[in-house]
């Protein structure tokens, strides 16, 4: 058993070791998520500049949709896209923004729902809420 | 018996090292993935994200090529449990996530998917660690 122990140390110091040289060799920050967020990521506070209230779109999970939301939210997933794309499309005008937010920093269901909108809706003005939900708390 | 070992002692490393190349070649990704756990505070996350790969990859290689067996098979344990707890935290929660497990080419299965995955890979894992390998 004390050889197990000795082996999983030594893996675990090498692997230490390796991946210490390789953040150093190939050095990667969080700068580069800007790449993900695209071009209509757009911050919380450029959001609140606009001159007509947004249709906020709520990405998250029911559960946490439940738990609060920005007022007016549309809850708008992809488990429910086909029924509540009514809701939005209701309100929704020529010329309205249509904002979409999940969870927190960084957060791949907006943007899916954001493609969703713009390219099988057809719809335009779609934006992403950079750092979701947490940045609306934060405001 | 025995060979049905070595295939699942060879099965179990590749599955390891493959699923680290994925986020080797996309720490984008990865990086996002952890994020979403809400586990770790964010000073954490870069380092985790060079770190994880890396001990998947050392202890996959090792316990392909057969060597400091014991010791691999600790670590994937350890790495599945910590892996099985992050899923079910996650699942408690109600987060909305994907598993990241082996980078975006599984973005399609659910946290319960990778659970029950990761538990079969702990019961493999055992299994051969109470083999005189």
């Amino acid at each position: 058993m004390k050889n197990t122990f000795l082996q999983f140390g030594f893996i675990l110091l090498l692997s230490v070791v390796v991946s210490t040289v390789l953040a150093w060799v190939h050095p990667w920050d969080r700068a580069e998520l800007q790449v993900y967020e695209g071009e209509n990521a757009l911050e919380i506070q450029e959001v609140l500049s606009f001159d007509e209230t947004p249709l906020w779109v709520d990405a998250r999970e029911q559960t946490m949709y439940d738990q609060g939301t920005i007022p007016g939210a549309i809850h708008l997933n992809h488990d429910n896209f086909e029924q509540n794309i009514l809701f939005l499309l209701e309100k929704w005008q020529p010329g309205s923004r249509i904002v979409v937010f999940c969870d927190t920093l960084i957060c791949d269901k907006s943007r899916e729902i954001a493609d969703r909108l713009e390219q099988e809706m057809g719809l335009t003005d779609v934006y992403v809420l950079k750092g979701g939900w947490e940045s609306w708390k934060r405001r | 018996m025995k060979y049905v070992e070595i295939i699942l002692r060879v099965l179990l490393g590749a599955l390891f090292v493959l699923a680290a190349c994925f986020k080797l070649l996309d720490l984008g990704n990865f990086y996002k993935s952890i994020t979403y756990y809400q586990l770790l505070p964010l000073a954490l996350v870069l380092p985790m994200t060079y770190f994880l790969p890396v001990w998947e990859l050392t202890s996959g290689l090792l316990l392909m090529l057969g060597k400091l067996t014991r010791g691999a098979l600790l670590s994937i344990s350890i790495m599945l449990l910590v892996f099985i707890g992050a899923l079910v935290a996650a699942w408690v929660r109600g987060l909305d996530i994907s598993c990241g497990c082996f980078g975006s080419i599984d973005a399609g299965a659910t946290v319960i998917d990778a659970i029950i995955r990761d538990i079969v890979m702990l019961a493999v894992a055992i299994f051969l660690f109470t083999r005189k390998l």
